[in-house]
């Protein structure tokens, strides 16, 4: 049990960071003032500020995060991938109510969805992943803004999403 | 046998998403998102994903078949074009 968890926290952490740096771009621009008012208390709380724009973003309108864990609840009450479907179509509303054009929400409830349905053939079940994914939003917005901010910056600038 | 059932089971849902792609390039929406900030939907974005998930709920609420996935595909993106920045609007 646990260390399915532990698997999906992974799995749950690698999908959300890399959708949200390469289709959604969250380190490059704040998408609404909240998220660049965010990125600024980070940085001057000594993080990095465009890892600070994507903790921000994430805080201010549903992300991939959000949309992994909304797809990881909704495969769970659905018990199938149906749930994920529909949790994308929410994710979307919400993002364009919170001023996101939710390329980045949509796309990782979506690919959550998939995930969990070619794990489910693996004994993953979606409550694992529910867990794995509230594991994984700690370790970017719970234990240190500095150090998470300084990773998601490098980490996008590898990628090529930021410059510099 | 359970896998290619859930396939099966899937394939309603394949043939709505394909036609509102489909029936969104025939109306003239734009094939692919202009950019990562652009509010305009497209053909590709979000005119499946809605029309996916417009189907779960009428599956929910009375069932579907192939017949009613071809009415949601094709009603969709007429809708997604017409209504989506009415209904959200953009905020610059």
């Amino acid at each position: 049990m646990i260390e399915k968890i532990v698997v999906a926290a992974v799995v749950c952490w690698i999908n959300f960071v890399m959708v949200d740096v390469l289709i959604g771009g969250l380190p490059e621009v704040p998408g609404v003032r909240g998220a660049k008012h965010i990125a600024h208390a980070i940085r001057n709380y000594g993080g990095n500020l465009n890892g600070g724009y994507m903790m921000g973003n994430i805080v201010c309108s549903p992300d991939a995060s959000a949309g992994t864990l909304l797809a990881s609840s909704c495969y769970y009450a659905f018990g199938s991938w149906e749930g994920g479907l529909l949790a994308a179509t929410v994710v979307y509303f919400g993002n364009r109510i919170c001023a996101d054009p939710g390329y980045a929400g949509t796309t990782g409830t979506l690919t959550t969805t998939a995930l969990i349905f070619i794990f489910s053939h693996f004994g993953f079940s979606p409550a694992n992943f529910v867990a794995g994914m509230v594991l994984a939003i700690v370790t970017i917005q719970g234990l240190h803004h500095k150090y998470s901010s300084k990773i998601l910056g490098s980490l996008a600038r590898k990628m090529g999403t930021i410059e510099g | 046998m359970m896998v290619w059932m859930e396939y099966l089971i899937g394939a309603e849902y394949l043939i709505g998403a394909v036609l509102s792609v489909v029936v969104g390039g025939l109306i003239g929406m734009r094939g692919f998102p202009e950019s990562k900030r652009s509010f305009q939907p497209s053909a590709l974005f979000p005119t499946p994903v809605i029309c996916l998930g417009a189907l779960v709920m009428i599956k929910m609420i009375v069932g579907i078949n192939i017949y009613i996935s071809v009415v949601v595909g094709v009603l969709t993106p007429l809708l997604i074009k017409s209504h989506l920045n009415k209904l959200c609007p953009v905020v610059e």
